[in-house]
C-alpha cells in the first residue's frame, strides 16, 4: 500500500494522502434491516481516478477497490472482520501448505471456478499468470508487472503446475508470509484471465479486464465512471446487487454533497469535518480499524535530522492524542508504532517516545540547539495545510521553528523524492496487514534519504524476519525488528483514521474491513 | 491586416466599466470619496494591523475551531485552526493587496508596453505580438501556473507571474485598441501630417491619452486578482500558510462550505468585494478627473464620445463606425 | 480586401500560431515538476530498469527530438500513450473534450440568456434604482470565487430545494436528454457567470447608447412602441458585437472551466488535465493543452468570420 502518487485534486484540494482506520466507537458494519434483498444498482464514489485495472500492474487503493470485484486471489482475507488481523480464507485456492523449510508452497485450487468468458480456471491459468510476471521466456512476459512484483517474487526460483488443480511455488529463501501477501492487493498476484492478454496483448488487458470474480467489467469512462455487472455464473455466493458503478468524484465537498443528495450510495475518504454532518442527516459513517498509517518521514538528507537526539525530540514533542482530537476531530487514533493496526505484528501496547515537551527540549539542548535554533521546512501537499499548521504550532512549543512549504500535489511528490536544503519532515501514508510490510515501509524511508547501512541492526533484523523459517518465531521477529526501528527513532508514526467510508441510509451489509479495501458482494439495498 | 483581425475583437472585449455613475458632480465626488475612504481604511488597518487586530492572526487554538460569527472574543468566528477570522482579515490585507497591486502594476506595464510597440510597429511585428497575446489566451492558466511553480519557489512571485500570464493578454488588447484609436484621431493624424516622429506622437499625443484608460483598467483589475489568487491558493500555488492572505482564506474556507461553515470563505470574500468596488469607483473617478484635464488640452477623446447618455457610457465598440471601443475593461474576464 | 481572401489569410496565420502553441504545450508538459517515470514506478525498479522504461516512452531522447516524436504521435498515433493509464491520449481526452464542449455550450447559453436579460433590464431602466441595483449585483458577481459560488449553488438548488443534481452528467438510472439538461443547469450557470456579466455590461451600454441616438429619438417621437424599437433597432445594432463577445467568451470558457468541472464533478478535459499534471503524465498534459488551445483558436477564427459577415463596417477599421 505504498502511497501512490495519484490523480487529481489539485483543484478541490481533495486528494489527501490520509486514509486508513483504527479503533473508535460505532459499529464498523452497517445494516440489521431484516433479510437481504436481491437487486438494485449500487453507486460508489471514489475520491480519485483508479489506475489501470490490471491484476499485476495495479497500484493505488481506489484501483483495487474496484478491481477486487473482478479479480480474485488464491488466498483472501476475511473482509467481514472489522477489527484485528483479518483471517485468511480460501479464494481460488481451497488450501495451501508449505514445506518444512518454508521454501515451497503448494496450493490446491478450486475446481468450479470459471473466468468471465466461460473458460476454466485451473493450474495452467495460474501458471500463465505467474509466467506473465516472472518468466522472461514467456511470450507475454510483462516487464512492468514483473518490476512491481519483484519485491515479493524476486526469490521465486521455480513455479509450476503439479496437476490440473495443484500449483507449486518454490523460493530460494524461506517465505512464511507468502499466503498473506497473496491476499494483498498490490505487487502481488490476483488471477486474471490469460486468454485476454494472449489475444490482445499485455497493454490492452486493462481495457477489457477479466477474472473469476463476482462482478464482470462492463465499461469505463475515464474521469467519470466504471461500471460492473453481476457475474451470473459466479461459483460462490450470489451477490445481491445487480450492478456496481464507481463514479470518480475528486472534490471532497462535491462527493459528500452527492451522497447527501442520494446520487451515490457510498463514498470513500470522508473528511473529519463531514462526519457529524453525515450522521446528523441519517447516513452511516462506520468506525473501523484498518491498515493505513499516517506518519511523518524525516528527510535524512538534512544533517540536522541525522542526529538521533533531534529525531527523538521531535517525537517527544508531538502530542498525538491532541493531534487526533484537534485536527481529525477525534476520528483518528494516535499511533506509536510503525506497524499499523490490522497488521499481524501490530502490538497496541508498544510506545516509541511519549509526549514529553520537557524531555524534547532537553534532547534538543543536548544536541546543541537552544530554543529557536533548530529550524527546518515542513513539506506538505496543499490538502494537508491544516495538519502542517497544527504541527508548526506544536513544534514551536518545544522551540523548533518550522516553515511550511505547501505545494500542489505534483510538486509535493517531486519535492519529497528530491528534497531541498532545509527540508525536514514530510507526510506519508502506508500500511498493509502482513508483517512483511515493515520491509516495505523501511525501504520507503530510503526514498527519504535514509541509508540502510547507517542502521545495520535494523536492516539485519528485518532481513532475518523476512527469511525466517520458524513460523512460531516469525511474528515475534518482526516485532523485534519494529522495536529496533522505533528505538532508533527512524520515523514518527502519527495517526490512523477511524472513519473513512460513508454509506446511504438504505445500504445494508457494508463492512469497513480492517484492511484497505472492501467487499460489495455482501451489500444490499433496503427500501 | 493583423489590425483588422484584432480591432473588432477588442471592440467586444472592451466593455466600459459600468459601476454606478451618479449624474451629478457631487454624486461622483461622493463616490470617489467613499472609495478613497474604503481604500484608506483597508490600507491603514493593514499597515497598523498589529495595533488594530484584536488577536494574533497566527495564534491558533485548535480546541475552538470553526466558531461561528459572533462568538465571544471572535466577532467573525474562527477558522480551521481556531484562529480569529477578523484578525486574519485585517492582517491578510497586507499580503493580498500587495500581491494584487504589484501583479496588476507589473502586468499593466508589460502589457501596455507590448501593445504600444505593436501599435506603432509595422504589420508584421504588430501581428506577431498580438498573435502571441492570442496564444497566451489559449492556455489554461492553472496548468501554466503549476509549470511556473515548478520553475520558481512557491510563494508570492509565482502568484504574481501567474496573474501576469493571465492578465497581460487582456491589458495588451485593451491598450492596443486604444492606441489604434488614438492614432486614428484627427489631431494625431494632423501631427503626423505635420511631420511629427513616432516618438513624439507616442509621448506627446498618444501616451497621455491612453494613460487614462490604462489606469482605469488597472484599478478595475485589483479586486478580481485577489479572487484569482485564491484559485491559485486552492491548488497550492500561493502564499504559504500560516501567513494570513485573503486568497488563501477563501481557498481554505471553500473546503468546508458543504460541511456547514459557509462563513469562513464568505468574510474574506466580502472584503475582496468591498475593495474591488472601491477600486472600481476610484477608477471611474480618476477617469473623470483625467478626462477633464484632457479635454481642456486636447480634442474630445472619442469621436462618438458625446453621443452617450451621459458622455461616458458610450459603447463605441458596439457600432462605432470604426469599431473602436471604450477601453475600460472587464477585469473579471480573467478566468479563474 | 475580400472576405475570402481575409479568411484565407487568417487560416494561413493560424499555422505559425499553432506551431508556437505546440511548442509551448510541449514545454509546459516538460516543465511540470518531477519525473513521470519516477512517480509511476518509484522504488520498485532499479535505476537501469527505470531508464529502460524511460526509453520506451522516448524520454531518453534530447528535448527537440522528443518534441518531433510527440508531434508525430499527435498527428498519426492518437497523441501517444498515457504514462499513467496506458491508453492512447486522445482516447482519454476525446470523450472528456466532448463533455467540456457540452458544458461550454451550456455556459454560452447561460451567458447569452442571462447576460442579455440582465443587461437589457439595466439598460432599459437606466438612471433608475433598478439599473443601480442590477449593476451592483453584477459587480458582486464579478468578484465571486467561482469555486465558492458553485458550492453555494449546490447547497441551495441541490441540497435545500432538491431541484437539481449535485454533479456528474447522468443520474444513477439516468440517460436521456432531459437528464443531461438537469445536470447541465448549475455548472452552466457557474461557468457562464463571468461571461454573462461581461455581456450584460455590454448590452446595457449598447442600449443606453442606442436610446441616446437621434434616430431612436425620432422613431420614438413618431409613436413607435419602445419595445418594438428595442427589439428591432437596438437589437440589430448591438448584435454583431454581442456575437463577438460571446465568441470570445466561448474561448475563455473552454480554458477556464477547470474549477467548475471540479465542483460539479463534470467529467471534462480540465479534470483530465489536472489528473495528468498530478501524475506527471506528459503526453496527456501536452495533448490536452494542444487540444484546448487549438479549439480556442478555431473558435476565435469562427467568431471573427461571423462578426465580419454581420457587420461589414468593421472591415474598414
Amino acid at each position: 500500500m505504498r502511497r501512490i502518487v495519484s490523480g487529481v485534486a489539485l483543484i478541490a484540494a481533495s486528494a489527501v494522502l490520509l486514509h486508513g482506520c483504527a479503533a473508535g466507537g460505532g459499529p464498523a458494519a452497517t445494516g440489521d434491516a431484516g433479510e437481504p434483498v436481491e437487486g438494485g444498482d449500487f453507486v460508489s464514489a471514489l475520491y480519485l481516478e483508479p489506475r489501470g485495472l490490471d491484476p499485476h500492474r495495479q497500484v493505488f487503493w481506489e484501483t483495487y477497490r474496484v478491481s477486487r470485484h473482478i479479480f480474485e486471489p488464491l488466498v483472501q482475507e476475511d473482509l467481514t472482520q472489522t477489527e484485528g488481523v483479518p483471517d485468511l480464507q480460501p479464494a481460488l485456492a481451497e488450501s495451501w501448505e508449505s514445506s518444512d523449510d518454508g521454501r515451497t508452497w503448494t496450493f490446491t485450487l478450486r475446481q468450479d471456478a470459471t473466468f468471465h468468458d466461460g473458460s476454466r480456471f485451473d493450474a495452467e491459468a495460474v501458471h500463465q499468470n505467474v509466467q506473465r510476471v516472472w518468466d522472461e521466456d514467456y511470450e507475454f512476459y510483462d516487464e512492468e508487472a514483473a518490476g512491481r512484483l519483484q519485491v515479493w517474487f524476486g526469490n521465486l526460483s521455480e513455479a509450476q503446475p503439479v496437476d490440473d488443480f495443484t500449483y507449486e511455488f518454490t523460493f530460494s529463501e524461506p517465505f512464511l508470509g507468502f499466503p498473506r501477501i497473496l491476499a494483498q492487493s498490490m505487487y502481488t498476484l490476483p488471477i486474471g484471465n490469460p486468454a485476454v492478454w494472449e489475444e490482445h496483448g499485455n497493454d490492452a488487458f486493462a481495457d477489457q479486464p477479466e477474472g473469476t470474480g463476482p462482478y464482470r467489467f462492463v465499461s469505463r469512462a475515464i474521469g467519470d465512471r466504471i461500471e460492473l455487472e453481476r457475474n451470473e455464473d459466479y461459483y460462490g455466493d450470489r451477490p445481491y446487487l445487480d450492478t456496481l458503478t464507481f463514479r470518480i468524484i475528486p472534490n471532497n465537498q462535491t462527493r459528500v454533497a452527492s451522497l447527501l443528495n442520494n446520487e451515490v450510495d457510498h463514498i470513500s475518504y470522508v473528511q473529519p469535518d463531514d462526519v457529524e454532518t453525515l450522521e446528523n442527516a441519517g447516513f452511516n459513517v462506520p468506525e473501523g480499524t484498518g491498515a493505513q498509517l499516517i506518519y511523518l518521514s524525516f528527510n535524512y538528507d538534512n544533517p540536522q535530522l541525522q542526529d538521533e537526539r533531534v529525531r527523538k525530540a521531535l517525537i517527544h514533542g508531538l502530542d498525538r492524542e491532541a493531534l487526533a482530537e484537534q485536527v481529525f476531530n477525534g476520528y483518528a487514533s494516535p499511533q506509536y508504532s510503525f506497524l499499523p493496526p490490522g497488521n499481524e505484528a501490530y502490538d497496541p501496547a508498544v510506545r516509541d517516545f511519549e509526549y514529553d515537551p520537557e524531555a524534547a527540549r532537553e534532547l534538543l539542548a543536548d544536541a546543541g540547539y537552544e530554543p529557536g535554533e533548530l529550524h527546518f521546512n515542513l513539506v506538505v501537499d496543499v490538502a494537508n495545510e491544516n495538519l502542517a499548521q497544527w504541527l508548526q504550532d506544536a513544534y514551536g512549543q518545544i522551540g523548533v521553528e518550522t516553515e511550511i512549504v505547501s505545494l500542489d500535489r505534483v510538486s509535493y511528490s517531486a519535492r519529497v523524492y528530491n528534497s531541498e536544503e532545509g527540508d525536514g519532515l514530510s507526510l506519508d501514508e502506508f500500511g498493509e496487514t502482513n508483517a512483511e510490510w515493515l520491509f516495505n515501509g523501511y525501504n520507503g524511508l530510503t526514498g527519504r534519504g535514509l541509508d540502510q547501512d547507517d542502521y545495520p541492526e535494523v536492516t539485519e533484523a528485518i532481513q532475518e524476519a523476512l527469511y525466517t523459517d520458524d513460523e512460531d518465531a516469525r511474528i515475534q521477529q518482526w516485532q523485534e525488528a519494529e522495536a529496533l526501528l522505533r528505538e532508533n527513532a527512524l520515523v514518527i508514526p502519527a495517526v490512523n483514521l477511524t472513519r473513512y467510508y460513508a454509506t446511504g441510509p438504505n445500504v445494508q451489509g457494508f463492512t469497513f474491513a480492517s484492511t484497505n479495501w472492501y467487499d460489495l458482494s455482501t451489500v444490499w439495498l433496503s427500501e | 491586416m493583423a489590425d483588422l483581425a484584432t480591432a473588432p475583437k477588442n471592440a467586444s472585449r472592451l466593455v466600459p466599466l459600468p459601476g454606478r455613475r451618479p449624474r451629478t458632480v457631487t454624486g461622483r465626488n461622493l463616490q470617489v470619496g467613499v472609495a478613497l475612504v474604503i481604500i484608506a481604511v483597508v490600507v491603514l488597518s493593514s499597515v497598523f494591523a498589529p495595533l488594530v487586530a484584536p488577536h494574533d492572526p497566527l495564534l491558533s487554538d485548535p480546541a475552538s475551531k470553526y466558531l461561528p460569527p459572533g462568538s465571544p472574543g471572535h466577532l467573525l468566528g474562527t477558522d480551521d485552526q481556531g484562529r480569529d477570522l477578523l484578525s486574519r482579515i485585517i492582517w491578510g490585507g497586507r499580503t493580498s493587496l500587495l500581491i494584487a497591486v504589484v501583479a496588476v502594476a507589473f502586468s499593466t506595464v508589460v502589457g501596455s508596453a507590448l501593445a504600444i510597440v505593436a501599435g506603432f510597429a509595422g504589420p508584421l511585428l504588430s501581428g506577431l505580438i498580438m498573435r502571441t497575446v492570442d496564444v497566451m489566451f489559449a492556455f489554461p492558466v492553472i496548468i501554466v501556473a503549476v509549470a511556473l511553480a515548478a520553475l520558481f519557489a512557491p510563494g508570492p512571485s509565482v502568484v504574481i507571474l501567474a496573474i501576469a500570464f493571465a492578465v497581460i493578454p487582456y491589458v495588451s488588447r485593451v491598450v492596443f485598441a486604444e492606441v489604434k484609436q488614438q492614432k486614428g484621431q484627427d489631431y494625431v493624424e494632423a501631427a503626423v501630417s505635420l511631420g511629427a516622429g513616432h516618438a513624439s506622437i507616442l509621448f506627446r499625443e498618444v501616451l497621455p491619452n491612453v494613460t487614462t484608460q490604462i489606469i482605469v483598467y488597472a484599478t478595475s483589475l485589483v479586486g478580481g486578482m485577489v479572487v484569482f489568487a485564491s484559485s491559485l491558493s486552492a491548488v497550492g500555488i500561493g502564499v504559504q500558510p500560516p501567513t494570513a492572505d485573503w486568497g488563501q482564506m477563501i481557498a481554505t474556507g471553500a473546503r468546508v462550505v458543504i460541511s456547514g461553515n459557509l462563513y469562513v470563505a464568505l468574510f474574506p470574500g466580502l472584503m475582496v468585494l468591498i475593495v474591488a468596488l472601491a477600486f472600481n469607483w476610484l477608477g471611474d473617478g480618476l477617469r473623470d478627473v483625467l478626462d477633464v484635464r484632457q479635454r481642456s488640452g486636447a480634442p474630445s477623446r472619442r469621436k462618438t464620445g458625446d453621443a452617450g447618455a451621459d458622455g461616458r457610457d458610450t459603447p463605441v465598440g458596439a457600432a462605432g463606425p470604426d469599431g473602436h471601443a471604450d477601453a475600460s475593461g472587464p477585469a473579471e474576464e480573467v478566468p479563474r | 480586401m475580400g472576405t475570402v481572401k481575409r479568411i484565407g489569410w487568417r487560416l494561413l496565420l493560424m499555422l505559425p500560431i499553432l506551431a508556437l502553441v505546440s511548442v509551448l504545450a510541449f514545454l509546459i508538459g516538460v516543465l511540470t515538476p518531477g519525473d513521470p517515470i519516477e512517480a509511476q514506478y518509484a522504488n520498485r525498479f532499479t535505476a537501469e530498469q527505470l531508464d529502460q522504461i524511460r526509453a520506451t516512452y522516448g524520454l531518453d531522447l534530447p528535448l527537440w527530438q522528443q518534441y518531433f516524436v510527440w508531434l508525430k504521435n499527435v498527428a498519426v498515433d492518437g497523441g501517444g500513450i498515457s504514462i499513467v493509464l496506458g491508453v492512447p491520449v486522445f482516447d482519454i481526452l476525446g470523450p472528456n473534450f466532448l463533455n467540456t464542449l457540452i458544458l461550454t455550450l451550456g455556459g454560452v447559453v447561460a451567458c447569452v440568456v442571462f447576460g442579455m436579460a440582465i443587461g437589457a433590464t439595466a439598460g432599459i431602466f437606466h438612471r433608475t434604482w433598478i439599473d443601480r441595483a442590477v449593476m451592483l449585483i453584477v459587480q458582486i458577481g464579478s468578484n465571486l470565487s467561482i469555486y465558492w459560488f458553485g458550492l453555494v449553488l449546490i447547497i441551495v438548488f441541490s441540497l435545500q430545494l432538491q431541484w437539481l443534481p449535485v454533479g456528474g452528467m447522468q443520474s444513477r438510472n439516468g440517460g436521456g436528454f432531459a437528464d443531461l439538461l438537469a445536470h447541465l443547469v448549475l455548472p452552466s450557470l457557474a461557468a457562464g457567470l463571468i461571461s454573462m456579466l461581461v455581456l450584460a455590461r455590454f448590452v446595457r451600454i449598447g442600449i443606453i447608447h442606442e436610446v441616446g441616438t437621434e434616430h431612436f429619438k425620432t422613431f420614438a417621437s413618431q409613436g413607435i412602441p419602445r419595445w418594438k424599437l428595442y427589439g428591432k433597432h437596438v437589437g440589430r445594432n448591438i448584435l454583431p458585437s454581442a456575437v463577438n463577445i460571446t465568441g470570445l467568451e466561448i474561448g475563455t470558457l473552454i480554458t477556464g472551466v477547470i474549477f467548475v468541472e471540479s465542483v460539479f464533478n463534470w467529467p471534462g478535459i480540465g479534470t483530465q488535465l489536472l489528473n495528468a499534471v498530478n501524475g506527471k503524465d506528459y503526453p496527456v498534459i501536452q495533448g490536452g493543452i494542444l487540444l484546448v488551445a487549438a479549439c480556442y483558436l478555431v473558435v476565435n477564427l469562427l467568431t471573427d468570420i461571423t462578426v465580419d459577415s454581420l457587420n461589414p463596417r468593421l472591415r474598414r477599421a
